[in-house]
């Protein structure tokens, strides 16, 4: 008696580490075909709306080189008008990404538009990161930038938010002033 | 003495109004609070729980005689995960503004509890049909209570439904209607009104019995 109740006990929870395991293989094998399938129309998604974000950045754009990360914003006959390029610094609740263009002002490069690409701060407090008014500080104050008084208000709530908008923009300065280098020579 | 289970038609009729996972079960409240700034993330949201619902009730029932009671919870939210992880990538890769727009609400949808409720109370011991019908009444409840949310906030936050603008021009917006304070006052007036009105209804029905 005591066996066939064994083998009994046993029989079950085989049967359901099979059905466990085989709906996580079942679920692991869809979710690896959708990844394989969507993640390039994703990237390709990201891509464009990067891309169409860059006109609001530098004024006078047409259209774009990149080298990757970097962009190359040029105006009607080719001319470059300034610079675009991708910036990422971990945020409060995670990474937030931020588009920084520039425009050549004599030998220098003044900033001149900061966007958001993607952030998960929190809404309503750290997701102000986002909004134009803020972002457009950034313009009307000189670089290297800090969160103060004297350079960029920080937003109330939203501390670390704002601060780390504020570094994601100051480790795009050094890119846009070596491709502002690389093009004058 | 057992009540014989709804039939797929009751099901489906119960969870519209009677059962609304919103404002009768009270389920799912945070996406209802986060999602209701505009008509056009509502319905998303509507539409992604839909689709995962129906896919889970679905093949949860399929599989409901294999399912040991003390593996259900597991096994429900491994189905649930993986239906909402494809939802949120074919929204992604066909919808990327509506992706952005509703953000991380999409991937909660995992963690929201009428879809592990439905899948515990009605997919867990009936056939397809009945589970079937279930998802689709219920998913149709939710999308209405959020449809009703979202027509207030986005009309009086930003003067526009579905992204037209339905107010005339230089009303005033009261933009407080679109944040989160907004949604909670939306929500507890909505649900202060229903139940008044049902109650109501119940008392009239008793009296003329």
């Amino acid at each position: 008696m005591k066996p066939k109740i064994i083998f009994l006990v046993w029989g079950r929870v085989l049967q359901q580490a099979i059905l466990l395991v085989g709906l996580a293989l079942g679920f692991g094998t869809l979710l690896g075909a959708v990844q394989s399938s969507l993640q390039p129309r994703i990237n390709e998604n990201k891509r464009m709306e990067t891309e169409s974000r860059i006109p609001e950045l530098v004024p006078g754009c047409e259209s774009v080189e990149t080298t990757g990360e970097n962009y190359l914003a040029l105006g009607g006959d080719s001319q470059l008008v300034g610079w675009v390029v991708k910036s990422v610094e971990g945020g409060f609740a995670g990474p937030v990404e931020v588009l920084v263009g520039a425009i050549p002002d004599g030998d220098e490069y003044r900033v001149s538009g900061v966007y958001v690409l993607s952030q998960t701060e929190t809404p309503g407090l750290g997701n102000c990161i986002e909004s134009p008014e803020w972002l457009s500080k950034f313009t009307t104050h000189p670089h290297p930038y800090r969160v103060g008084d004297d350079s960029i208000d920080g937003l109330t709530g939203a501390t670390i938010s704002s601060e780390t908008v504020v570094k994601a923009v100051n480790k795009a300065l050094p890119r846009i002033r070596t491709m502002q280098k690389e093009r004058v020579q | 003495m057992s009540t014989e289970l709804p039939t797929a038609g009751e099901r489906f009729i119960r969870g519209v109004l009677p059962e609304n996972p919103v404002f009768r079960q009270l389920l799912g409240l945070c996406p209802v609070l986060a999602v209701t700034a505009s008509l056009v993330s509502a319905w998303t949201m509507a539409g992604a729980v839909l689709f995962v619902l129906l896919c889970a009730n679905v093949l949860i029932s399929l599989l409901r005689h294999l399912i040991a009671p003390h593996l259900r919870i597991v096994l429900f939210t491994l189905i649930i995960a993986g239906f909402v992880t494809v939802a949120d990538r074919t929204l992604a890769a066909f919808a990327y503004p509506l992706s952005k727009l509703l953000g991380p609400y999409i991937p909660l949808i995992i963690v929201n509890s009428i879809i592990i409720c439905r899948c515990e109370v009605c997919a867990s011991n009936q056939g397809v049909g009945p589970a079937a019908a279930d998802a689709v009444g219920q998913s149709l409840g939710f999308g209405l209570a959020l449809s009703a949310i979202a027509a207030v906030r986005e009309l009086l936050g930003a003067g526009s439904l579905l992204g037209f603008r339905v107010l005339p021009e230089g009303s005033p917006d009261w933009v407080i209607m679109v944040l989160p304070p907004g949604a909670f006052f939306t929500f507890g007036l909505l649900l202060a009104g229903l139940t008044a009105f049902r109650i109501h209804r119940e008392n009239r029905a008793t009296r003329f019995s």
